[in-house]
């Protein structure tokens, strides 16, 4: 087992690659009495589209497996499921599908040994039958009618289906009714031989725990388990277009303040020789400082009642940097243009700096309580970047304010959409 | 972990050291029984008085403070338990060994900065600020539509009894709202400060000692309150139960189902309903509700049972197709009357057990948990987590069966969608 100590935090996560391709990190605080695991599969809604070596072409799933497969892994067999299971252990268990993964999780105070061994055997042994799937779709049908009442997800989607041409977080995790309706066994199946593969996996253990017990545990229940070769499955590249898919679009929702969103889509090769991360730490400083509690504008703003609220976000994919507006106000098409003008003259001083290098110090240390964060972390982090940064303490400490300034030089704003929820209209 | 409680004859500090947490938390709490027509202005109050003070004149100044303080943060909000409202005010911050010489008292100073110097001029509170919360307000109440089940279930508890405390919007009315001005709210700011008992709960690996002469030193109000405050709410039993249906823009339609507990003693409020509650429908993928609606008949995706302790009162949700309704009033019934007859395992009864506790455990790891630990040990005599574990493992099978006879129904509501 290897370790990676966390610079300046006085903390260490535990790592081990086992034979099978399972990657197992861990972090233990023993202050707490709980513990929390989770099993990640890199498999996510957008990834529909795939081959392994030596297929002709690529194997093509509905929008929706990956979530699809979620909801039916839990199936173990003799009418049983994983529930059953943690249930009588006490535990409480879930399940979510992001765009890039897959998450099993457990948390839970006692019988460490069975919870571990079971979340392993449940995920990696598929049971799927005709019947349980065709009863799972009415289940999920509800849940994407569900995610419609809210307008959140509205907007989050609309938006998407503004920016992108061809990018698939344009199409909902779970699929529409109509894709969950047609999903069929053998495309549950086939995901899951190609996907569900220890080598394509990371466990994730934070809380009270021994690890030295943990690793053997897992091993043990490794060995048991025979798996074929990893396939080492290709996912089709998409070629998203700089250009946006619709400038502006009006959405009717159930909204009374009308919810505006615009987003800027830009190359990520502008910003030059910055790594993911750093570009990823200005981005946020730089956005927090303008359009957060600490800003200017947005205190204006309040003031003059033209708007109720205003957050800023950016996201960073792996040709594409995308930066999201958004606002509550009765004024959409007055405060669109304030909002853009601001985009062109973005501000960050020595003092916001510093303050900003404290905040996030502090972040780093007050995070460490919570353990579900703590994990939820590494997980983002082996997701995006495939590895643990070891050294956000020097990276927070040596921020620059020359590189803030460069990057806000960069950042174009040439291409970008606005969304806007409005109010249903009276029939 | 040790707890102590300071009587600073105006209102009681407690403490509680603990190294577990790398942060700190500390709530000023003032309660007081509720009254409809003072929600909203209490509601402006907290936000009003998070959002500037004399020496921050506006938000903005407090955000920069908070931030060279560490990331600190500090938020006002007020919550109505039964039949009482809370005001509450919650700062968290870093443990001083973080942070630089002085933190504990700049840090510590900031609420009671904010409560005792409020920006107030000519007895009116600054106009700026008031409008700005204003408008959030009136915006929250506008958006309770947005959120399906949230609007179903306040219509629901509206419609069963509008006079129930149960039935309140906590973010509160725009007829009220309309009318409360500038020094309205500085008679409601006086009201909280001279009538509403107050406490105050820190929590840390911090100098006890230090903290409360600090305390003592910032926080000087001079009123003796000496006053019950009553929590429970008396929800009327219906002989025959409401059955309603409303419409609104939506793609899913949601079922609210009310039912009265009626009469229960404090060993079933503190335990057994509980145990009760998850059997049928709030123990995640297991329970009844779960197995006969989602898992046996693929009726919806959510479905779950709430108990309201300081209501009386036990609800069931679910989001389903309208078309379907009668058939999950069926199983919804077929559950609860399996309960009354005593269909449920010794294991469900013992994995029920195991959950609350495990619940218990994890409420500990947090500083909000081991606070309410206390707090509802205070407000209601609530035993302490160890006690409740033991107290959890003595309940009986006929325990549970005898609460199941006391849950009464007293409406259906169905939040339906336009027809599609």
């Amino acid at each position: 087992m290897q370790e990676i100590v966390l610079n300046g935090i006085d903390e260490k996560v535990l790592y081990e690659v086992l034979d099978n391709g399972l990657s197992v990190y861990m972090l233990v605080n023993e202050k707490v009495n709980n513990f929390y695991m989770t099993l990640s599969v890199k498999y996510g809604s957008i990834d529909t589209e795939f081959k392994c070596k030596g297929d002709k072409g690529f194997t093509k799933v509905h929008n929706g497996v990956a979530h699809f497969l979620e909801h039916v892994n839990f199936n173990e067999g003799e009418g049983k499921t994983a529930h059953d299971y943690f249930n009588k252990l006490g535990s409480s268990i879930n399940a979510f599908t992001t765009f890039d993964f897959t998450l099993y999780e457990v948390f839970a105070s006692s019988e460490f040994t069975k919870n571990l061994n079971h979340l392993l055997d449940y995920v990696e042994t598929p049971y799927f039958t005709k019947e349980l799937i065709e009863k799972e779709k009415g289940i999920i049908c509800e849940e994407v009618k569900m995610g419609k009442n809210n307008p959140g997800q509205k907007l989050y989607y609309g938006m998407n289906n503004a920016l992108f041409k061809k990018d698939k977080r344009r199409n909902l995790v779970t699929g529409e009714v109509k894709d969950v309706s047609e999903t069929s066994v053998w495309e549950l199946e086939k995901v899951y031989d190609t996907f569900y593969h220890p080598a394509n996996m990371y466990l994730v253990i934070t809380g009270n725990f021994n690890p030295y017990e943990a690793i053997g545990i897992i091993k043990e229940n490794q060995a048991n388990k025979k798996f074929s070769k990893f396939k080492m499955p290709i996912r089709k590249k998409v070629k998203e277009p700089i250009a946006v898919n619709i400038e502006y679009q009006e959405i009717e929702a159930n909204v009374e303040i009308p919810k505006v969103k615009i987003c800027y889509k830009m190359p990520k090769s502008i910003f030059g020789d910055y790594t993911q991360i750093e570009l990823s730490i200005y981005l946020s400083i730089i956005l927090r400082n303008n359009f957060g509690a600490t800003s200017l504008l947005k205190e204006d703003l309040m003031e003059k009642e033209l708007i109720v609220g205003l957050r800023a976000g950016r996201e960073i994919f792996q040709d594409v940097v995308t930066i999201e507006l958004l606002v509550e106000t009765k004024y959409p098409k007055e405060i669109i243009p304030i909002l853009k003008e601001k985009m062109n003259n973005l501000l960050l001083s020595k003092d916001d700096l510093k303050r900003r290098i404290r905040c996030n110090i502090a972040a780093l240390i007050n995070d460490l309580d919570d353990i579900e964060f703590v994990n939820t972390d590494i997980v983002d982090q082996l997701i995006t970047y495939g590895k643990i940064e070891d050294n956000m303490y020097d990276l927070y400490r040596n921020l620059e304010l020359d590189k803030v300034n460069d990057i806000i030089k960069k950042i174009d704003t040439t291409h970008n959409s606005t969304v806007v929820l409005i109010p249903f209209k009276e029939k | 972990m040790e707890y102590k409680v300071y009587d600073c004859d105006s209102y009681k500090i407690h403490t509680i050291k603990t190294d577990k947490f790398k942060n700190c938390s500390m709530e000023i709490m003032f309660r007081n029984n509720l009254i409809k027509e003072e929600i909203t202005e209490n509601n402006m109050l907290v936000d009003m008085l998070m959002h500037s003070s004399k020496k921050y004149p506006k938000r903005r100044d407090i955000a920069i403070e908070l931030e060279n303080l560490y990331s600190s943060s500090v938020r006002g909000f007020s919550t109505r338990l039964g039949n009482s409202i809370m005001l509450s005010f919650v700062l968290d911050f870093l443990n001083p060994r973080y942070c630089d010489e002085g933190y504990l008292e700049e840090v510590i100073s900031l609420p009671f900065e904010l409560l005792l110097n409020p920006n107030v001029d000519n007895l009116e509170f600054d106009r700026r600020s008031f409008n700005i919360i204003k408008n959030r307000i009136k915006s929250d109440i506008e958006s309770l539509k947005e959120n399906a089940s949230r609007y179903a279930f306040r219509r629901s508890l509206t419609l069963m009894d509008k006079d129930s405390p149960s039935s309140y919007y906590m973010t509160g009315y725009l007829s009220d709202l309309e009318n409360i001005t500038p020094s309205s709210l500085v008679d409601t700011y006086h009201r909280m400060l001279n009538d509403y008992i107050c406490d105050i709960y820190i929590i840390g690996n911090l100098d006890m000692d230090k903290v409360v002469q600090l305390i003592k030193d910032k926080f000087k109000i001079k009123t003796i309150k000496d006053y019950k405050v009553n929590l429970y709410v008396d929800n009327k039993i219906r002989k025959k139960n409401l059955d309603i249906c409303e419409t609104g823009n939506y793609e899913q339609d949601s079922l609210v189902m009310i039912y009265n507990l009626d009469n229960l003693n404090k060993k079933e409020r503190d335990y057994v309903i509980q145990l009760y509650n998850i059997i049928l429908g709030s123990g995640g993928l297991t329970s009844k509700l779960y197995k006969y609606l989602r898992e046996e008949n693929s009726l919806c995706y959510i479905v779950s049972s709430m108990y309201q302790k300081y209501d009386g009162l036990l609800l069931i949700y679910s989001g389903i197709d309208k078309k379907d309704k009668n058939k999950c009033l069926k199983l919804i019934n077929k559950a609860l009357q399996e309960m009354i007859n005593g269909d449920f395992t010794d294991e469900e009864l013992d994995n029920a057990k195991k959950a609350v506790i495990s619940s218990i455990k994890m409420s500990e790891d947090t500083n909000g948990g081991i606070i309410n630990n206390y707090l509802f040990n205070e407000l209601d005599n609530l035993p302490l987590y160890d006690e409740r574990v033991k107290e959890f493992k003595k309940i009986s099978k006929k325990d549970v069966i005898e609460v199941a006879k006391k849950v009464k129904l007293n409406t259906i509501y169905l939040l339906s969608g336009e027809d599609k």
